[in-house]
Parts: structure tokens; sequence; C-alpha cells
């Protein structure tokens, strides 16, 4: 237990870290990618909702202390993308499929963006201007479409590792009848 | 029903008392020291992040060979009547730096510091209009200094201090402003201000001033926290209306702010006072 709890924390600090540090740096639509939140969905559907809730608190926590912007915006972003992406998975996408986590991933990521950004203007006191702003929306888009590519990908190479995830991706061949003797 | 609505006010909880925490000041001392654990391979990872940049860049600009053969002729020709002017720049450049003597040569108090990381928290695309450095208040940062480049031309300003690490905003930014003069002019004066996230405008220049493109515009002064004489950027245009009360030039960043990996923050004297 004490094992996967340094683990999931290890993960937590290094994709914090690569998030704050090397996706920033990034330029065009590969700095718009957020490796946290598509490890969040990922965490979510393979080691359950508990996990993902620390996870996301302590990845959170990390992403707010590195960050200028007013102290939680990270944290309430991921926790209400979890339980939201919780809720969908206990209760809509229940089968754990490619489209199912990519309609997670798109749906948490949403969540994240819109929670965070609601939370800054209200810590900051301003009042949200993004209704009318078409770059904006632009910018989340390829965020969206940046973060559904590495869901995808990381579902494929999990289950081209990973055995016991092999579900995730259905091989042709196991679909076909058997050959008759 | 019960437990689940438990178990969301635990986590509710969670969060509430971290931003408690953090708001009251009592996990700052932590904060503090994992920023500065940390800080080091930040900037190693963010270096990392400069350098894919590049090649992806480098990359995604020789896409279209052919269009790009077609556009390097055009670019040639350009180049021919630019190079004449450049070679000028250059050794006005040169003189320039002779003249500012950056850091050592001027005696300036500086702090020299590694880029992070870069944020802009409320604007997703003017994301490479405000950096994060590892230096902050203990090494004696403060808010309105200003962060120049290898060269000595100023980059941005300070904007937010923590203990161990500090937010500017590059000079292409809207929330960046200088007092500014052109060289050579110390009457013309004006406030230069970046535009959005690409250029940097200077306004407020007297409509009896006399500025043309091709000048430099330099720190002046007037600002206790920056230094005067520190080159902002070279005039590209002048606009200049009759029934305006002021006349506006464009300025040209002289360096990338996507190439930025390493910069210094000028402490003036005053600082230790």
């Amino acid at each position: 237990m004490y094992a996967k709890i340094f683990i999931y924390a290890i993960s937590a600090l290094a994709l914090a870290v690569f998030q704050a540090g090397l996706v920033s740096a990034l330029p065009s639509w590969l700095g718009e990618t957020d490796l946290v939140l598509t490890a969040l969905v990922l965490i979510l559907g393979f080691a359950g909702a508990r996990t993902a809730y620390f996870w996301a608190l302590g990845a959170g926590w990390i992403l707010d202390v590195l960050s200028f912007a007013p102290f939680g915006a990270n944290i309430a972003g991921l926790l209400l993308a979890a339980v939201l992406a919780d809720f969908l998975l206990s209760n809509l996408f229940t089968n754990r499929s490619l489209y199912s986590f990519l309609m997670l991933g798109a749906i948490a990521d949403a969540c994240y963006e819109f929670c965070s950004y609601f939370y800054l203007n209200i810590a900051l006191f301003r009042w949200p201007d993004i209704f009318f702003d078409a770059g904006f929306f632009l910018q989340k888009a390829y965020g969206l479409g940046a973060n559904l590519v590495l869901i995808g990908t990381s579902l494929y190479l999990i289950s081209h590792f990973g055995a016991s995830l092999k579900p995730v991706f259905l091989k042709q061949e196991s679909l076909k009848p058997p050959r008759a003797l | 029903m019960r437990i689940k609505h438990r178990k969301k006010i635990i986590w509710i909880s969670a969060f509430g008392l971290l931003v408690l925490l953090h708001g009251s000041g009592i996990l700052r001392p932590l904060e503090d020291v994992f920023i500065r654990t940390l800080n080091p391979v930040l900037g190693v990872v963010f270096r990392t992040g400069v350098n894919i940049g590049r090649v992806y860049r480098e990359q995604s600009s020789r896409g279209d060979y052919a269009q790009a053969a077609k556009d390097m002729e055009q670019e040639l020709n350009r180049l021919r009547r630019e190079n004449a002017e450049l070679f000028e720049i250059k050794k006005e450049n040169d003189i320039l730096r002779e003249h500012l003597g950056f850091l050592e040569r001027n005696k300036y108090k500086y702090e020299m510091a590694n880029i992070i990381s870069r944020e802009n928290y409320l604007d997703a695309g003017a994301r490479t209009e405000a950096i994060i450095i590892d230096k902050g208040r203990s090494s004696g940062l403060f808010v309105g200094l200003a962060v120049v480049d290898q060269q000595g031309i100023i980059v941005g300003k300070i904007a937010e201090v923590k203990e161990n690490s500090a937010k500017a905003y590059l000079s292409n930014s809207e929330k960046c402003k200088f007092a500014a003069v052109v060289m050579g002019q110390e009457k013309t004066g004006g406030i230069a201000q970046g535009k959005m996230g690409l250029v940097i405008e200077m306004k407020f220049i007297p409509q009896s001033s006399s500025v043309s493109a091709g000048g430099m515009a330099v720190s002046s002064g007037l600002e206790p926290a920056v230094p005067r004489g520190l080159v902002i950027g070279r005039i590209s245009e002048v606009r200049k209306e009759n029934n305006d009360l002021w006349q506006t030039a464009a300025l040209e960043p002289i360096s990338d702010p996507a190439e930025l990996i390493i910069v210094s923050v000028i402490v003036p004297e005053l600082a230790d006072g």
C-alpha cells in the first residue's frame, strides 16, 4: 500500500513539474496539453475514484504552489473534474472503452477549464469576459484536441504493455467465430 | 447516500483546509522549501521544453518546400535591401552596447535567474507574455524591477514576487509598461507598452518631437527601479495624426521571448536602502 502511495505521489510531482516546466515552454497547440488532467482521467478509470480524488488534491496542490494564480484554482478544477468524471463513469460510460475515456476526457477537460477560470475570476473579483472571445475558445479547443490525442495514445500504450488492460482495445481476431474442424 | 454525501463533504473540507492553511501562511515555510527544491529541476525541464519548441518550429517551417523556395526567393530580395540597413544597425548596436557597457561595466547590481515556467492564468493565448523565474524575495527582488536578457536589452518587468520565485511580464505584454525616451533625444519621452503579445508601442510622444523609424527607444530613468539607458526596442514605424495630441511609435522587440532561458534582474542601488 505504501509503495502505491509513493508511486502516486512521485507521479503527481513529476507530471506537475513537467506541466509547469516543459509544457509551458512548448509552442502552439503542444503547449495546451494538460498532462495532469489526462493522468487524472486514466487514474479514475483504472485505479478508482478514491485514488483519483487524492491524486487531484496532491497534483492540484503542487500546481497551485508553483503557480502565481490565486491559490486553489487547480485543486478546485481538478477535484470538480474528478467528481464529474466519476459520476459519468458510474452512471453513463460504464463499459470503459476507448470512446468512454475520450468522452470522459473531453467532459473533464471542459469542467476543469471552466471551474478554474471561474474560480480565478471570483478570487480576483473580476467579471468573466470570455463569452465573446473566440480566441479563448479556440485555444481551449486546441487543448482539448491535444488531451484527447494524449488519452488515446496512453490507452493504446497501456493496452499494449499491460496485459490486465486488454479490454480497452478489442482485438478483431477475438471477435471471429471459431474455425470449424 | 449519506456516506456518499459525507465523502463529498470530506473532500470539500480538505480543499477548504488547504486554502485556509495557505491563506493564513501556515504552509508557507513548507511551500518555500518545496519551490526552492524544485527550482533547479524546473529550470532543466523548462530548457528541454524550449529546445523541443525550437525543433518543432524548425520542422514545421520546413513543411512545404515548394512554397518555401518561392518565399525564400522573395525573402532573398528583401534581405538584400535590408542588408545595408542592418549593417548600419549592427554597427549602431555595437556602439550602443559599448555605451551601455552592460551589467559589470555599469556596475549594476543584478541577479541572474533561470526561467522555470511560463504562465498567464487568465489568458491562455497570452502564455508567452509572462515568465516565472527561480529568484524571488530572498534574492532581493521586488515588484517593478527590470528584467534584461544576456545583451542587456529589457525583456520584461517583475510583476509578482514570492520567497523563491517571481513572475515577470514580458515587454510584449500589455501589462508591461516602461517610461521610455528615444536614444539621443532625451526630451522625446513616452510610455512603452506591449501590444497583443507581438510588438511594443511607445505612446504619448509629444507632437512637437521629431521621431523617425530606425531609432532606438531606451528606458528614461524616471522609474526609480529601472536604470536609465536600457534598450527597449527599435522604432519600426511612427504614427502621427495632425489632430492628435500625441504621436505613437511602434517598437520591434529585439530579443525573441520564445528563446529566453536565462535572464538578469537589475536591482538598483536604492534596493539596498
